[in-house]
């Protein structure tokens, strides 16, 4: 790059000036390096929640612990990776460090973990003696233990049934693990196997990492990362001013309920007040309830400061993620002890999903009004997470299939909602074909998968549809099931309608027949159907200013009925045509409004 | 005299490449037709046998009927996928799996980006139908065909005005029993309707793939049967006595009826061609290793070829729909001469994705662009001659690039023109950098093993920068860096591709389930390839096992002879491989293997490339045509340009330079030495201080 002269760096003291070409180009440097880190957990990982799911997240610090990249991957992941590193730095000084030294972390309470499937990695990397950058990968293990498989329990009452618990830790030192910790940790899970080969994949990743930066380094120079490393935080948090300036200045407040702590079914009440000022966002959740007995009523402080930065970063024009200044401009409050800032020991696994979705739904309601344009009606909520347990005679092996489903999205401005899309915070997570299910998991065959007709509220722009999955179970097992928006469907916006709820319907249509939102360990025998229903999305704008068209393609592809188009929308189809009968329609339509 | 002539279709211009009984190579460029591509390869052909006889002169002509072997690109079918322009389509499916197509993978590729909208499905829900019916991963039923069921949706396809329906049902590429069977009953109600099923076109495990390149193949058989129908007519008018010949995008050829049946596969056959025209020269120079960019107007395609193959990959994306099917690897990315260079809202500089396109195109263009594009910053450092641009047929607007960069770029960030430009440049080859390496290292691969081939119009004038800033070891630029897409459609050998899914732990591995299995495949590839002409004893044929540790999810492709499946031999090469390319191999895990591969080669004659004399005392020592000011490293400098045609092999200069022929230019940055080799291909190599 000698084009770009001052990037030949000959001694760490020296100051370089970073131009926005420079910033430029370091900038996509270190993205690679994350993005190689990527790549490597992707093509060495086991399990099918990280392969197929793509359920982890890499990132990169500088030596001080501030996050400089990150690529693809989860969003309330990325937000989350600074409490990581703060909690092992805590414990573990920088100074003290070692190369080859591998730290380990799950627990939200101690560990600055998300919840404790969440396994996070953190390896130093050296440069002439000295600590320049630490990478940091998280990962979902499938079972961290706990009282039910899969570890992901919306009624779990405290921590301790959630899994073991992992505060900052050193895993290896100078490279030699300490399998005292890894015999521990694998004496507690459920399907050990699998994250043996998945903690291989985080520590290739990190060395990864390491060789990359490594080289970056010995081209570029460490004066220049030094300098650049500033500037890149600088103009993280230039683009999240920018997109906050956008909000006038004002306070904004909503509030609701969700539906369940998953051990009562008393609404939880939740609320926020948002002050926008310049280019500073305050975001205060004083009002909603107090911490719940079970885990889905529980958002830990780590995910609900994650959720905030995540909402935030929606807002932005970054298209890979932000850094340490991407998050400066952001503030949150929420009192010790309530939900959105549980104390130790309430569970908090779910609840990552269950509040943390709900919060980032609440804060498009807050400020609706003033960002018409941004936001979107409701969507189905939280990760829709079911795990199916089962033991297979012939083989003697256990299975656990853990898997997040997908559900409608809200309607916006310049479009419906998408159907069948995973969840707010989940970003680029694939579900499991039903093709490789049934392969790796001998007690299951999937019976339909399949978009919810009539699931979608109604709008002008109308919300996306839900989809239902059917399991027959061939062996007998257990399900553990953690669905959202049962009670309080996906609202619609604008004066578009709400979305269908959602429900896990056991043998449905049997004299069995039997309907779960949030329930653990349940035990089936074989044979039993299981149908998984997501909600459908909100509605965006009233729905009888929707392109009679779009009905009527809605009505042919039998997504909606006849019926629903005159009453929803106004719009009259010809039952034997089925074509628009304007007239009909245009009298129907005056009549709605 | 029996000629070979290649086109290659791209949006805006069509590449031919006629290659004469001598071995020489005659190339022409022609504007593309997209309201119909056949005219534009009809025009072309004529005045490319016009050109050459013209060059070759009377009493040598080369006519229509001398062309033994014509090849070209079906952009036909990538066009009406992008545009959405294809024709009534259905999908019968097993019964629950009606919406496989709509729910994707559910995924939002765009994790902060609340306004995405998911593609609109491939075929609408109103002509997915259902039927009952449901085999096994094994292969087992479990659900007998309900063959009253199909005859009812029969009716339906019938009257529904599909002209075209994919069949793909849960688990058929381990038993097609019931796809087979759908087909027939089809058939019968259905006699001109065009059926692929899911097991033939895409026999792998993953429903949504599946469908998706089913689906895809269903809906393109109309159109290349149509456009390749009225081609050939009119070839044969002009006296062509040969079947036209279709690239795939797996970098082989494949006979005209093929393409017709299996149109999924020629997909990408536009930027596989160059890839494939690389790994030939390399050959051809001795180079194993090599990552070729083929940078044009909007985009810029990368490809491999490693120990002297192209790279394939067997799945791929088109417009966000995955396709199961062999496939040159090429990483597409947004930056190429129109990228626009823009300001984001931290004040940084970013080049691209967005582009001026064709049209309007950069400003120096004069056809009412207003966006500072890369060739605009080319032109204000001076790295073109806004004189010699397309030998001097286009006039380029200086005062205009300079006014759009002073404007829009260098003023913001209130640094000099020069300076602006100079980043706009840096920033497009970091990101071409960032992408190389992303294409090399998910391979396993380390770029420093690697040359850098640059073309297309644009790679040329980046190429120096980029060399410096990635970490491959030196760039070539190909003569006739324009053709090299068409040139290497003319030495694609013959390809089949099959494949077969079977999930099986290695250790228990059944030797004759495998080698029956792979008898079907064979049979099938070699097949296509003699039915199209080729001696059987002709054909080579190449076997592959994807492997991976029980549990893991990847695969890795590994090669297996054609004897008896050695167990013991396949682990051990898996375990290598792996080792190679993740840098760890475990005997914690049993290994099993997946799919079963197969691919029939068919050998092509293979044409030379022209090679040129040394300097010798007539052509007298080398020195520069003329000289300008360009900028490098900070400053106006005054700096040698040379012809091509001044060039002769041997010669060897040292950088800042720039090399100019009327359809490219190469600028050669200072530490960089340039040497000529004997095709003029431009080596470019970096010399330390």
């Amino acid at each position: 790059m000698s084009n770009v002269a001052p990037m030949r760096a000959a001694n760490t003291t020296e100051q370089v000036q970073i131009d926005p070409i420079t910033l430029e180009v370091v900038r996509a440097g270190l993205v690679s390096i994350v993005h190689e880190m990527s790549i490597t957990m992707d093509r060495t990982s086991y399990s099918t929640i990280i392969r197929e799911v793509h359920d982890y997240s890499c990132v990169l610090f500088d030596g001080q612990g501030r996050l400089i990249a990150q690529a693809e991957g989860i969003p309330i992941f990325n937000g989350s990776m600074n409490f990581v590193i703060d909690a092992v730095l805590a414990r573990f000084p920088v100074a003290e460090m070692q190369p080859g030294d591998i730290f380990i972390s799950n627990d939200p309470y101690t560990g600055g973990g998300t919840h404790k499937n969440d396994i996070n990695i953190v390896m130093p990397i050296f440069w002439e003696g000295e600590v320049v950058m630490l990478s940091a990968s998280k990962a979902h293990h499938l079972d961290i233990g706990g009282k039910d498989p899969g570890s992901w329990s919306s009624d779990a009452r405290n921590t301790f049934q959630e899994g073991l618990s992992i505060p900052p830790m050193k895993l290896a030192t100078r490279g030699v693990i300490n399998e005292a910790i890894t015999e521990i940790l694998f004496a507690n899970m459920r399907v050990p196997q699998l994250s043996r080969g998945d903690f291989a994949a985080q520590i290739a990743a990190g060395k990864t990492a390491e060789l990359r930066a490594h080289a970056w380094l010995k081209k570029n120079g460490i004066a220049l990362f030094k300098s650049a490393v500033n500037e890149l935080i600088n103009h993280g948090e230039r683009i999240t001013r920018a997109a906050i300036e956008k909000i006038p200045d004002g306070v904004y407040k909503a509030s609701g309920f969700a539906d369940s702590d998953g051990v009562t079914d008393d609404p939880i009440r939740i609320a926020v007040t948002v002050t926008v000022k310049g280019g500073d966002i305050h975001v205060d959740f004083t009002g909603s309830d107090k911490q719940r007995e079970g885990a889905a009523g529980n958002c830990h402080w780590v995910n609900t400061v994650s959720m905030t930065r995540e909402f935030i970063m929606f807002l932005t024009d970054i298209a890979l993620g932000g850094n340490e200044g991407s998050y400066k401009p952001i503030h949150v409050i929420a009192p010790k002890g309530s939900v959105f800032r549980p104390s130790y020991p309430a569970p908090v696994t779910t609840g990552m999903g269950d509040m943390g979705t709900r919060l980032i739904e609440l804060l498009f309601q807050a400020l609706a009004d003033v960002l018409p344009q941004e936001v979107i009606a409701g969507t189905f909520g939280n990760f829709s997470c079911l795990t199916l347990a089962g033991f297979d005679e012939e083989t003697g092996v256990e299975f656990v299939h853990f898997s997040p489903y997908a559900g409608g999205w809200g309607g916006r401005s310049h479009a419906d909602g998408n159907s069948a899309m995973v969840s707010l915070g989940s970003g680029d997570n694939f579900n499991v074909p039903c093709e490789v299910m049934e392969t790796k998991f001998p007690g299951l065959v999937a019976k339909q998968y399949r978009l919810i007709e009539r699931s979608a509220g109604a709008g002008r722009h109308r919300g996306g549809y839900g989809i239902a999955y059917d399991y027959l179970m061939t062996l007998p097992g257990e399900f553990t099931v953690a669905l959202d928006r049962d009670k309080y469907p996906p609202y619609g916006l604008f004066g578009g309608r709400n979305g269908r709820p959602s429900g896990l319907v056991v043998n449905p249509g049997s004299d069995q027949e039997r309907v779960y939102a949030r329930a653990s360990g349940v035990k089936v025998p074989a044979g039993t159907v299981i149908s998984h229903r997501t909600a459908g999305g909100g509605g965006y704008g009233n729905p009888a200013e929707r392109d009679p068209q779009l009905v009527l393609d809605d009505v042919l592809d039998g997504l909606i009925t006849i019926e629903d188009a005159a009453s929803d929308y106004g719009v009259s189809i010809d039952p034997a045509a089925l074509t628009i009968d304007r007239p009909a329609t245009e009298r129907l339509r005056s009549a709605m409004t | 005299m029996s000629s070979r002539l290649s086109a290659d279709i791209g949006g805006t211009f069509t590449d031919l490449v006629l290659l004469d009984e001598a071995g020489h190579l005659h190339v022409q460029k022609t504007p593309s037709t997209p309201d119909d591509f056949k005219n534009g390869v009809l025009n072309g052909v004529q005045i490319t046998l016009a050109a050459a006889n013209e060059t070759r002169g009377k009493g040598t002509e080369i006519a229509m009927k001398d062309v033994e072997y014509f090849v070209h690109g079906a952009t036909v079918v990538l066009n009406a996928l992008i545009q959405r322009k294809l024709p009534t389509t259905a999908l019968v499916t097993t019964a629950g799996f009606r919406d496989v197509l709509e729910i994707m993978r559910t995924n939002n590729p765009f994790m902060y980006d609340m306004r995405y909208v998911k593609p609109a499905p491939l075929i609408p829900r109103r002509l997915r139908f259902e039927i009952g019916e449901r085999v096994l991963h094994t292969g087992e039923v479990m659900t007998e065909l309900d063959e009253a069921g199909v005859r009812e949706v029969a009716l339906k396809l019938k009257a529904s005005g599909a002209t075209a329906v994919a069949v793909c049902l849960i688990h058929a590429y381990a038993n097609p029993a019931h796809e087979q069977r759908v087909r027939d009953i089809i058939c019968e109600t259905c006699p001109d309707m065009v059926v692929c099923l899911s097991s033939e076109v895409a026999g792998e495990q993953r429903e949504f793939e599946r469908t998706s390149t089913t689906s895809i193949n269903a809906a393109t058989v109309p159109i290349i049967t149509s456009y390749l129908d009225r081609l050939s007519g009119e070839l044969r008018d002009l006296g062509l006595q040969r079947d036209l010949y279709v690239m795939q995008s797996n970098g082989g050829v494949i006979t005209s009826n093929v393409a017709r049946d299996l149109p999924v596969r020629t997909v990408l056959s536009g930027p596989s061609g160059g890839v494939v025209g690389g790994a030939y020269l390399a050959n051809e120079i001795g180079l194993d290793n090599v990552v070729t960019l083929d940078m044009g107007g909007t985009s810029t395609d990368i490809g491999l070829v490693a120990h002297g193959r192209a790279v394939t990959v067997d799945e791929s994306h088109v417009d966000g729909w995955p396709i199961l099917a062999p496939m040159i690897e090429i990483l597409a990315i947004g930056a190429g001469g129109g990228s626009i260079g823009w300001l984001d809202s931290g004040g940084g500089l970013r080049v691209g994705p967005q582009s001026a396109g064709a049209v309007p195109g950069p400003v120096c263009y004069r056809r009412g662009g207003d966006e500072p594009t890369v060739s605009d910053a080319c032109l204000v450092l001076s790295r073109l001659d806004p004189d010699y641009f397309l030998g001097g047929r286009m006039d380029l607007d200086v005062d205009g690039a300079n006014w759009v960069i002073s404007e829009k770029v260098a003023g913001p960030l209130k640094m000099s023109k020069e300076e602006a430009a100079q980043g706009m440049i840096t920033v497009v080859t970091a990101n071409m950098a960032k992408a190389m390496r992303q294409i090399l290292v998910a391979r396993g691969l380390d770029p420093r093993d690697f040359t850098l081939m640059a073309f297309g119009g644009a790679g040329g004038m980046v190429v120096g920068d980029l060399l410096r800033a990635s970490d491959v070891k030196r760039a070539l630029v190909p003569n006739n860096p324009g053709a090299l897409c068409a040139i290497g459609m003319l030495v694609t050998d013959f390809r089949y591709d099959a494949s077969a899914t079977l999930v099986r732990a290695l250790k228990s591995a059944d030797a004759d389930e495998v080698a029956k299995v792979f008898a079907r495949l064979d049979t099938e590839a070699r097949g296509k390839l003699v039915e199209e002409g080729l001696r059987a004893e002709d054909v080579l044929v190449e076997r592959y096992v994807d492997v991976r540790y029980v549990g893991q999810e990847y695969y890795l492709k590994i090669p297996v002879d054609d004897g008896p499946l050695d167990v013991a031999m396949l682990e051990t090469e898996f375990n290598k491989e792996h080792e190679r390319v993740y840098g760890y191999s475990t005997s914690l895990f049993p290994c099993e293997f997946v799919n079963l591969r197969l691919t029939a080669l068919g050998k092509v004659m293979r044409p030379k490339f022209p090679t040129y004399a040394a300097r010798s005392a007539a052509d007298g020592p080398l020195k520069p045509d003329t000289r300008r000011q360009v900028y490098f490293g900070g400053r106006f400098a005054d700096t040698p340009i040379y012809r091509i045609e001044s060039l002769r092999p041997g010669d060897t200069m040292m950088g800042p330079l720039v090399i100019e022929d009327p359809n490219s230019t190469v600028v050669v940055l200072a530490d960089q030495q340039a040497t000529v080799d004997g095709y003029k291909n431009i080596l470019i190599e970096e010399i330390d201080a």
